[in-house]
């Protein structure tokens, strides 16, 4: 299985809808496609989240431009049937279809540039190609880290009426491992900060941001914290 | 007479007395009896299902222990220690639900606890949230997926996926196959003779451990932000090997080739060591943003 054909299969394996060959097929790939592997778990982690999105209405002002937006990208093929019908099968109420359907726009966006990110690539090429590319690294590693922390704004908002109520001793152990992420996120941007080509240095950072949105979403979603 | 009457009425008075005295014994054991079984109070139930059925386990706080039989049911006791929770239970065909439901939110972690032993048929695949305690899962191949945040995971000898998910919990897996994906924050992750192919061990401030053989074609990426990663393979072990560190330090014991045959010194501490032992038939990856990461023979 290439990454093409596994990124066909990708939704009904979030699904649980794949035969047992293909899930074999499926983990043999993710094996050794960390590519795959960072879609994979974004387009669950999106799934996840849009299933406990509160219902909203967007304008019609919003929604023309979502619709522009795609039909511009050639995301999807709106004249027969609209993009997010493949909600049909979580079998809600247009609401939270509208509200899932938005949430995956805005989190493509995030996972695409946490992609471009992930294709910079800094070739030496003497002192001023040096300095020109790490100056590019460095703003689209802020352009990244802003979705990111967009994101973060809005669960901690979230998560704060929701720790309030909390055991005092759960509390403070997720105020403990909150914190000790916020250590290392401040510890990885002053290292990308002093070496914004230090791709490994990159990657923790984002890898960072990413454990704070999911121990955050965690804190929001589970019934049982 | 008198004097006999007077002993024969303080014989009676004795006899009332001791009859009292036992009454009051009695009434007082049983009256411990009641309470003690509110206070462990015990649930158990058998559930027909079939060899591969879904078990889905949501507790707050306690010890979670499965493992594996071979007949086709499921077996659960669950024990509260107040009365203040209960044992919810939901059947939906093949799939079974155990939920602890506490009355009062506001209640003590040793109340809101419940110790749940459940035998289930190995090709089980199981769903356990646990807040605080201990998850032992033994025996299982259907899959297993775990989500903790005080609670330490132990996982022997299963066969099937494992998605784990820790915040503070230790997790240790041993003896086991099957794709392995374990996060956490600060727990520490130790991997014991398994025989994955695949294994994905992430953690923020704990220590990675794997003790253990690489299997040929296999992927093993660890990575952790502060703290140890200790790698400890048998010699007839076969990897190609990439560490690297952002602040922290790489150092292997054991004699790595050099992708270009160029020989070099792999005892010296680094920040990043790239080579193959024996064939390089496994990919390792292993990578620490401040921690050191340590290869050694088992």
């Amino acid at each position: 299985m290439d990454c093409r054909e596994y990124q066909i299969l990708i939704s009904a394996q979030i699904d649980g809808d794949m035969t047992p060959a293909e899930v074999l097929e499926a983990e043999r790939h993710l094996g050794s496609c960390t590519r795959c592997v960072v879609v994979y778990n974004d387009l669950k982690t999106i799934v996840l989240e849009a299933k406990q999105l509160p219902a909203f209405e967007p304008n019609d002002r919003l929604w023309a431009q979502i619709r522009a937006q795609c039909e511009g990208e050639g995301l999807v093929e709106l004249p027969s049937k609209p993009f997010w019908s493949w909600l049909d099968r979580f079998h809600l109420p247009e609401g939270p279809r509208i509200a899932m359907a938005t949430a995956f726009l805005a989190v493509l966006v995030m996972v695409a540039s946490v992609m471009m990110y992930r294709g910079i690539r800094t070739v030496p090429q003497g002192s001023s190609g040096e300095n020109a590319s790490e100056i590019q690294a460095t703003v689209e590693v802020r352009s990244a880290e802003k979705h990111y922390i967009d994101a973060i704004d809005s669960l901690e908002k979230i998560t704060e009426s929701r720790m309030a109520q909390m055991d005092p001793a759960l509390k403070s152990v997720l105020e403990d491992n909150l914190a000790t992420i916020d250590y290392y996120i401040d510890k990885c941007r002053e290292t990308v900060k002093n070496e914004p080509s230090n791709a490994l240095a990159q990657r923790y950072l984002f890898e960072a941001y990413r454990k704070k949105v999911d121990l955050l979403s965690s804190i929001v979603h589970s019934d049982v914290f | 007479m008198f004097s006999n009457f007077l002993k024969s009425r303080s014989e009676v008075w004795r006899h009332v007395l001791l009859a009292a005295f036992s009454c009051a014994l009695v009434f007082c054991i049983g009256d411990v009896s009641p309470l003690s079984a509110a206070g462990n109070d015990r649930f158990e139930k058998r559930f027909p299902v079939s060899q591969n059925p879904t078990v889905i386990v949501t507790n707050d706080n306690g010890v979670i222990t499965v493992r594996g039989i071979s007949r086709n049911e499921v077996h659960v006791v669950g024990t509260k220690r107040s009365p203040n929770v209960e044992i919810d239970t939901e059947t939906m065909g093949n799939r079974l639900r155990f939920d602890t439901h506490l009355f009062d939110k506001n209640m003590k972690p040793q109340e809101r606890t419940v110790d749940y032993v459940l035998e289930v048929p190995e090709k089980t695949s199981l769903e356990i949230h646990n807040v605080g305690g201990r998850v032992k899962v033994d025996g299982v191949s259907g899959g297993v997926s775990i989500d903790a945040l005080n609670s330490s995971i132990e996982l022997n000898n299963i066969n099937g996926s494992m998605i784990l998910r820790s915040v503070s919990g230790n997790m240790g897996i041993a003896r086991s196959s099957g794709r392995i994906e374990a996060n956490s924050i600060s727990g520490d992750l130790q991997f014991t003779d398994l025989t994955s192919q695949l294994v994905d061990g992430s953690t923020a401030s704990g220590n990675i451990s794997f003790v253990g053989n690489f299997y040929d074609n296999g992927r093993y990426t660890l990575s952790n932000y502060s703290g140890f990663i200790d790698i400890a393979t048998p010699a007839d072990s076969s990897f190609e090997l990439d560490a690297r560190s952002v602040k922290g330090s790489v150092q292997s014991e054991i004699p790595l080739k050099s992708k270009p045959h160029t020989p070099f010194n792999p005892t010296v501490m680094r920040q990043s060591l790239l080579g193959i032992y024996n064939e390089g038939a496994a990919s390792v990856h292993l990578s620490s943003f401040s921690g050191k990461i340590r290869i050694r023979k088992k």
